[in-house]
């Protein structure tokens, strides 16, 4: 009887063997065949949470074209997995028919993916030996663009471009390295120990603009700045300090390409809730160097500090997140906000509520009337707000569903 | 009772003890390593509980986590080589949720809830006692997937001995240890000293997945630790029945702190010590009836030195220190033969610092009791009827609030034996594990905590089947138990504010499973095992997906089946008392690394090969191991690899 037993315990081994693996994750649902226009061929939507992450493209309504495009199940999992928990697409779209992905912590690597196959073509670690957590990529030609590296190195020289807390020069065709852009020079006359935290960048035909944050290396904040370099041979021209605001992480530029506007969270200084004194944004004219023209303090809008997103809907009017806040059963204790703020009259509206950071980037491609926030209550959706010109406002849209197999909430934008 | 009172109580019943050692009792139960293994051997005989037994801790190389891995319900979370942390979880609990008691001392942290099984090496442990689903009364948590108890070596006789082992990567290990007995007392004292490089391959992705042309295999740095174990024990024999038994331990390891292998910390060092201390008597009153008090403190301090910020945190230097202090007053009589009534009585103090450079510390106590009480009936000589109920009482402090709970759990069990042969037991339990002092006041600067946090809590039940049988030259048994749990108001970390991640109690799931063990041992020289474990882990929180509920890091399968060739004795002629082969395939199924189910983690299979050689009436061992000879590069953790194929072998002498 017993013995009985054993033979048929060993019998639901070898069946248990061959039967109770994980499920195998759904199948990237490939790339799209979409023509490219003056507001570009759609988004790009970053599902994620802060585990793993989905990358769904839309067409220029907001439309999902293609769920999954690519995934963290996209390849084998080895000692990383294909992509991490933290990734965004570039705050500047890049041409071509190639994608551009950036694994900031602690992969550190661009992911260059064929548009039309979902096929990567290509990767390259900007690690350099150390977490350099890349957080911006931005195209300057078919064999220049450059990765921003918020982190330093505090033992650098034991590579080639080690140093961090730069800008990295890269030639996409390789992909390679080529050359650093150090910025720790743009600080003097502050706390010698900030440092610069370069984030999100943007160009236009003469400059390039960079956005630092400006943390010391245990996070006490600075003031954040923003620092615009020639785009032909990358030195820098010019430094503006934001107002006095601090932890920006926001940028955008306006259509015409005359402003630059900011958003900051306010600096963290070993507390969980940032200083509202320094959170709000900024709006900087780039006509002519760099002038600061306005700056809108969070405590005198919603009372909640501005998110991590910026965007223009028109030369004039600013779409801004703000972030709620949750009590200590998990309960939307202050809501999420998108507001409207109109350059002209300094008055700004409330677009949309939610629960509490439920709201990520906002993104309005190309000046071409629609704007896109990602709404990541519920199943998620991405929110779609329509510009009227005449009127000067937006009109909440619709909330557009991402119809994926895959359960993850769209946090951040990009184009394509 | 107050505190102080109890320990008075306690060391003078300790010393009274020593002061009349008069007669001897039996200070220790030897059972050789064949002994039938799935006979009931724990607290508590309506648990489904397993006993490991001291040669099978002491396979060369080995640690504890990976002993507890090949048994029936255990999954085990290693993140490096033997000296780098490494968890237990029984039926698809976290660690948090699994108590591990060493000599009775609870030894989860207070930061995160974990046990870390790497500082529990197993050279001096006498036995393992596994329960799975249900704790017995002497656990002071009934945790939600069960509990482990680790219990020392206890002096039996007089003796000097040590030992040395070597390895693969840089493993070296010395241990040296004399006993000292008379009458009814009896001490002993060892101490090991090991050292790791840890230096093992593994292939280096570069974090590009998509791109195997850059892969590299390298060794993996800053992984080297140095450690100092030692153990003292004695125990004195009561007149009148009882003893008092007094351990301490002390363990004190310097390493490196690798962070994530993709991007490795190079200069980042960590030291840990831990310095455990109990005093346990036991004390007959009467012929039916049984006291018992001990007191314990334990005190662990972790020091992470991060110069270069290789870690991720911001902080250069951060130390944590936690002390607990736990009297423990337990009684069980027999109120007829029958009915045997227990209870007990414990009350805990911890305490939790944290200090770090450049940003705030924490400063947290805790005082909790527990008052317990169970009861056993046997109305018939093959039925056991078994009820548990215990009430903790706590409160905790600390910088952003006070919190306060009842918090009540309990089982009924019962057994049947309507043969010999043959038992069925099974289970019910209410049980609940109160939130750390880290959860609720916040373990690092963006992690905040959470004062309003409750307990979880886990439902569940099993029914399980024991049998074994003989038939002229081989011996089986068999055991297959069935369960399930549901756990609520489970603690996860959640975004709260705009700089930091709290804990609420948000999310819920649901645990079936299977376990299967089984045993051959046939003609005196064959001995076959199986350890199955299925289990379906699935999250069941509102608004989970229902394309992607498994939790992350469970396996649904877990195999380990083992063959063993021995001879006793083997060879007379050389005093070769026994001699062991003994082949252990480990497999554990494919597991998904996230909660969207899109990571996954492929399949480990391992083949161990352990040979065991006792000579000279047992006073010589000699044992070596072949480990992970198939070379799987598979990890437990993704981006923390593990050793490859390595080698072990080892000698222990004892005069």
């Amino acid at each position: 009887m017993v013995v009985r037993l054993f033979g048929c315990a060993l019998g639901c081994t070898v069946t248990a063997v061959l039967g109770c693996g994980a499920p195998e994750p759904p199948e990237p649902t490939g790339g799209v065949d979409v023509d490219a226009t003056r507001c570009g061929r759609g988004l790009v939507v970053v599902s994620t949470d802060y585990q793993s992450t989905n990358v769904s493209l839309t067409d220029r309504d907001g439309q999902v074209l293609s769920s999954s495009f690519i995934s963290s199940a996209s390849a084998t999992t080895g000692l990383s997995a294909p992509l991490g928990g933290d990734v965004v697409a570039p705050t500047t779209v890049t041409s071509g028919d190639q994608l551009v992905l950036i694994d900031r912590f602690p992969a550190a690597v661009v992911t260059w993916v064929d548009v039309g196959s979902g096929e990567v073509t290509a990767q390259l670690s900007v690690a350099t030996g150390f977490a350099s957590n890349p957080q911006d990529y931005l195209e300057l030609s078919p064999r220049r663009a450059l990765v921003s590296r918020f982190e330093q190195n505090p033992d650098p020289g034991r590579e080639a471009f080690d140093e961090g807390g730069d800008l990295l020069v890269v030639d996409p065709s390789g992909p390679t390295i080529t050359d650093r852009v150090g910025l720790s020079g743009v600080l003097d006359g502050l706390d010698a120990e900030l440092l610069p935290r370069p984030g999100r960048m943007v160009a236009t035909a003469e400059r390039v603009f960079v956005l630092l944050s400006v943390y010391s290396a245990s996070f006490a904040p600075g003031p954040s700045q923003l620092v615009a370099l020639s785009r032909e041979d990358l030195s820098v021209e010019s430094v503006v300090e934001l107002g006095g605001l601090e932890g920006c992480v926001g940028l955008a530029l306006s259509p015409d390409e005359t402003r630059i506007a900011v958003s900051c969270s306010g600096g963290f200084d070993g507390a969980t809730e940032p200083d509202l004194e320094r959170s709000g944004f900024a709006v900087v004219s780039v006509d002519d160097g760099l002038e600061v023209t306005d700056v809108v303090p969070a405590a005198g809008l919603t009372g909640r500090p501005s998110a991590y997103s910026v965007a223009f809907a028109a030369d004039d009017v600013l779409l801004v997140p703000t972030f709620g806040q949750l009590d200590g059963t998990g309960e939307t204790e202050s809501r999420d906000e998108l507001i409207a703020w109109n350059a002209t009259t300094r008055q700004h509206v409330e677009l949309a509520a939610g629960e509490a950071f439920t709201f990520g980037e906002v993104r309005c491609p190309g000046d071409c009337g629609d704007c896109f926030m990602t709404d990541a209550e519920g199943r998620g959706a991405l929110r779609q707000f329509r510009f009227n010109p005449e009127s000067g406002t937006l009109e909440d849209g619709v909330r557009l569903g991402l119809e994926s197999e895959i359960d993850l909430p769209p946090r951040y934008l990009g184009g394509y | 009772m107050s505190r102080p009172l109890i320990g008075t109580f306690t060391a003078l019943l300790s010393l009274s003890g020593l002061a009349t050692p008069a007669r001897a009792e039996p200070l220790e139960v030897h059972v050789e390593g064949d002994a039938p293994r799935l006979e009931p051997e724990g607290r508590d005989e309506t648990a489904a509980s397993e006993v490991i037994r001291r040669e099978r801790l002491m396979a060369s190389g080995k640690s504890t986590a990976e002993v507890l891995g090949e048994r029936t319900g255990v999954q085990i979370a290693r993140t490096g080589g033997g000296s780098e942390l490494a968890t237990a979880s029984l039926r698809g609990a976290s660690s948090a949720q699994t108590p591990v008691y060493v000599a009775g001392v609870r030894i989860n942290d207070d930061v995160t809830g974990t046990a870390d099984l790497s500082s529990i090496p197993p050279w001096m442990l006498h036995r393992a006692e596994i329960y799975r689903g249900a704790a017995p009364l002497a656990a002071d948590r009934l945790g939600l997937g069960g509990a482990v108890f680790l219990e020392p070596l206890l002096p039996r006789d007089s003796h000097v001995g040590g030992g040395y082992e070597i390895g693969s990567f840089g493993h070296h290990a010395a241990w040296v240890g004399g006993a000292s007995g008379r009458g009814a007392t009896s001490a002993m004292f060892s101490a090991r000293y090991a050292v790791a490089d840890n230096d093992y391959d593994f292939v280096d992705d570069r974090g590009t997945r998509f791109d195997e042309t850059d892969d590299v295999e390298r060794p993996r740095p800053n992984a080297d630790s140095v450690q100092v174990d030692t153990w003292a024990v004695a125990r004195v024999a009561h007149d009148r029945g009882g003893s008092s038994t007094v351990v301490l331990s002390a363990l004190d390891r310097e390493q490196g702190v690798t962070g994530l292998a993709v991007r490795p910390a190079e200069e980042s060092r960590g030291r840990s010590r831990r310095l455990l201390a109990a005093v346990r008597t036991r004390a007959l009153c009467g012929d039916e009836c049984e006291l018992q008090l001990q007191t314990s403190v334990l005190r662990t301090t972790l020091t992470i030195s991060d110069p270069r910020g290789e870690l991720g945190g911001i902080a250069a230097l951060q130390s944590t220190e936690g002390v607990r202090l736990s009297e423990e007053l337990r009684a069980r009589i027999a109120l007829a033969e029958e009915v045997t009534v227990g209870g007990s009585l414990i009350q805990s103090f911890d305490r939790l610092g944290i200090d770090r450079t450049a940003s705030r510390g924490l400063r947290a106590r805790r005082s909790d009791s527990r008052l317990g009480a169970e009861l056993t009936v046997e109305p018939l000589r093959a039925l056991t009827l078994y009820g548990l109920g215990t009430l903790t009482v706590d409160a905790t402090r600390g910088p952003n609030g006070d919190a306060d709970g009842a918090h009540p759990a309990g089982r009924i069990g019962a057994r049947v034996m309507p043969t010999p042969w043959l038992a069925v037991f099974g289970n019910v339990s209410r049980s609940v594990r109160l939130p750390t002092l880290g959860e609720r006041y916040g373990a690092a600067p963006a992690v905040s905590g959470n004062p309003a946090l409750e307990e979880e809590r886990g439902l569940g039940g099993d029914l399980g089947v024991r049998a074994a049988g003989s038939a002229e030259s081989v011996h089986a048994e068999v055991e297959v138990v069935g369960f399930a749990r549901w756990a609520e108001d489970v603690i996860a970390f959640r975004r709260s504010s705009v700089g930091s991640i709290q804990p609420f109690n948000v999310e819920q799931a649901r645990f079936l499973g299977a376990e299967i063990a089984g045993l051959v041992d046939a003609l005196s020289h064959v001995r076959g095992e199986l350890a199955l474990t299925l289990t379906d882990p699935r999250r069941t929180t509102d608004g989970a997906p229902q394309n992607a509920d498994l939790l992350p890091y469970q396996a649904r399968l877990l195999a380990v089946p083992s063959l063993e060739l021995y001879a006793k004795p083997a060879l007379p002629a050389i005093e070769l008392d026994r001699a062991s082969l003994r082949a252990v395939l480990y497999h554990r199924a494919s597991r998904v690394a996230d909660a969207a189910g899109l990571i996954l983690l492929p399949a480990r299979t391992t083949l161990d090969l352990e040979l065991a050689l006792e000579l000279f009436a047992r006073r010589l061992n000699v044992h070596g191991r072949l480990a992970n000879i198939t070379d799987d590069r598979s990890t437990d953790v993704i981006g923390l690899p593990l050793p490859g194929r390595a080698i072990y072998a080892g000698a222990s002498l004892w005069l």
